[in-house]
């Protein structure tokens, strides 16, 4: 029995992101807040992504595209964490399994399979253990918007690179075009915008949240 | 790989961030918590498994 070679790397991205549950508690403590930790994320990231990325790269509709839909994920999964609190918001996060089989189906035809189904919804139901309530209707709304956009944001990338995107490209696009939808929502989320929390915690997730897991999981999937 | 299974196997970051939350935050996970990290690592090693050989 052998794992083949990308889950040691999925495993990596996924240890990565794992971490910024833990950051974003201690950042809390540090007076951040949820919209001020993804502002400044998509801010630091939109500055490497100048550095790791060519301009001419950046510069295309199909890039602005895909910053755009991680920037719209970014924020309905900041405000999920707001209204449904953290457990409930990362257990229907995973509700995204079951729309990437759609979407990857719809835009390049990869096969749906009753093992994947199956994976993907003992997945949500094995998070559910860790809610174990009653979330009102447009809680559920709100967490299903959130895998539905994460969902969007992998098959989006996926199909990038059947185009011949490279994966840094598409961490460049991302970063950098996902300040439009965040930086528009300013207006509505200030608490907490300029405390020391939401700009070390912006920080982190910039490095350990996005670009390296990132890097990694794409690599993964292409 | 697959996208799907991709997604299926990160789904293992709510899993090391409650394991990482019991040192760093002295969090600890419940019976319930437990079950379920242990049937997402299970599902997505045997999603992870080469089967070409």
């Amino acid at each position: 029995m052998r794992l083949t070679s990308g889950f040691r790397d999925l495993m990596i991205a996924s240890l990565l992101w794992g971490t910024i549950g833990i950051a974003v508690q201690l950042a809390y403590r540090d007076g951040g807040s949820s919209y001020g930790i993804v502002f400044y994320r998509s801010l630091f990231s939109a500055i490497l992504s100048i550095f790791i990325t060519g301009k001419s790269k950046l510069l295309t509709v199909k890039a602005v595209a895909l910053g755009v839909i991680a920037g719209i994920f970014y924020e309905i999964y900041a405000f999920t964490i707001i209204y449904d609190g953290a457990p409930l918001s990362s257990f229907l996060l995973y509700t995204a399994p079951l729309f990437v089989s759609i979407f990857a189906f719809s835009l390049f035809g990869e096969k749906i399979t009753v093992t994947k189904l199956l994976a993907s919804l003992l997945v949500v139901g094995s998070l559910y253990l860790s809610y174990l309530g009653t979330p009102s209707i447009l809680q559920v709304l709100w967490g299903v918007a959130s895998g539905a956009s994460y969902a969007a944001l992998i098959s989006v990338s996926k199909y990038l690179q059947t185009k011949q995107v490279t994966d840094w490209d598409l961490v460049g696009a991302q970063s950098l075009w996902s300040l439009i939808p965040v930086g528009l929502a300013v207006p509505f989320f200030r608490e907490g915008l300029f405390s020391l929390g939401s700009i070390w915690g912006g920080a982190f997730l910039c490095i350990i949240g996005t670009i390296l897991p990132y890097y990694f999981s794409i690599e993964v999937s292409g | 790989m697959d996208s799907t299974i991709a997604t299926i196997i990160s789904a293992l970051e709510p899993v090391f961030t409650t394991l990482l939350a019991y040192p760093i935050l002295g969090q600890y996970l419940t019976p319930p918590e437990i079950l379920g990290a242990i049937l997402i690592l299970v599902s997505s090693i045997w999603l992870g498994i080469d089967r070409r050989t």
